[in-house]
């Protein structure tokens, strides 16, 4: 018999990724995807348009965007979002909010790839790595934007 | 609690389990309920152990009948809701998931064992079926052809034999 391998495939990258957390669902995207991490100094406004907030800025308002812990757009802007940034791919003119921000520089991430049950039809992460503080999923500006706006009530 | 099951190191899935194609044989089985007076059957040896009240991880974007990822032996496994899989949709009115039973498949014959999480709303029993109990699958779910090897009567009601390596060897989209 076969011994006992672990149950998913491993791959190894190197480079600049910012871990991007929001509530319990920790992201890795490539550094050169993340924007500049501002801090809200505002607390962004309730708009009608579904899981957009509006945020003052100087003479005019940009759209802030609040993730659950399953990627999609909360109704509600979360008192403890502090952080925001850009993301290429996700939406021109929305910024996403962020409970923490931490650039890994010239990181090595072991990479795991999630089993093929799991998969949904349109499930925008492939691969996970396994961190101290719990798993943290490899996405895209692209992919997080195209899953989280689709998704937004 | 956290319940370690009878597990033969060296059996799979499917070899040496429950077959109800031997005229006079009798043989034990785990008896699971997956909602409320139905129940699927286990070969003992591929369930490995019971943990209550599992810690998981939901994955964003994943299939309808996914749990999410539960840790387990320095690894990371996948935790199925078996009544949202065969019923094709998630349902408000499910029991809540109690433990999670960590089981053992094969996809193929020789293929590596790999492991998965069936969450469960009660504790799984263990019973001995013999041959003259097998019957037809039940007709409730259009996946019990894919995931069951067989079936047999319990208490009047049919109760599949599933593999585990069919469940958890792919998505069911």
């Amino acid at each position: 018999m076969t011994t006992t391998p672990p149950s998913t495939a491993h791959a190894a990258t190197r480079g600049n990724y910012v871990l991007l957390r929001a509530d319990t669902l920790r992201l890795l995207l490539p550094q050169d995807e993340v924007g500049d991490v501002e801090y809200l100094e505002t607390r962004p406004r309730s708009r009608a348009q579904a899981g957009l907030f509006d945020l003052p800025q100087g003479d005019g308002v940009r759209s802030v965007a609040a993730l659950s812990h399953r990627m999609t757009l909360l109704p509600t802007f979360p008192d403890d979002r502090f952080l925001v940034t850009s993301l290429a791919g996700a939406g021109d003119n929305i910024v996403w909010s962020w409970n923490e921000v931490k650039v890994l520089f010239d990181v090595t991430l072991h990479l795991r790839t999630l089993p093929a049950v799991l998969r949904g039809p349109d499930m925008p992460v492939d691969e996970y790595v396994e961190a101290e503080d719990g798993i943290a999923y490899l996405c895209s500006g692209q992919r997080l934007g195209a899953f989280a706006i689709a998704r937004r009530g | 609690m956290d319940t370690n099951l009878p597990f033969a190191a060296d059996a799979t899935a499917n070899e040496g389990g429950i077959d109800l194609a031997r005229p006079g044989q009798r043989a034990a089985a785990r008896l699971i309920e997956y909602k409320r007076g139905h129940h699927v059957a286990l070969a003992p040896h591929a369930t490995i152990e019971l943990i209550e009240r599992p810690a998981l991880v939901e994955v964003p974007g994943a299939a309808y009948y996914a749990c999410g990822l539960m840790s387990w032996q320095g690894r990371q496994l996948p935790v199925v809701d078996l009544d949202t899989l065969l019923r094709a949709y998630p349902s408000e009115y499910r029991l809540p998931w109690r433990y999670g039973l960590v089981v053992a498949y094969q996809v193929a014959p020789r293929a590596p064992v790999q492991h998965g999480v069936l969450a469960l709303p009660a504790l799984p029993q263990t019973v001995v079926v013999g041959d003259e109990a097998q019957c037809e699958l039940p007709t409730d779910s259009d996946l019990w052809p894919l995931i069951a090897l067989s079936c047999f009567q319990h208490d009047g009601h049919p109760v599949p034999i599933i593999d585990c390596g069919r469940v958890f060897g792919a998505a069911h989209h």
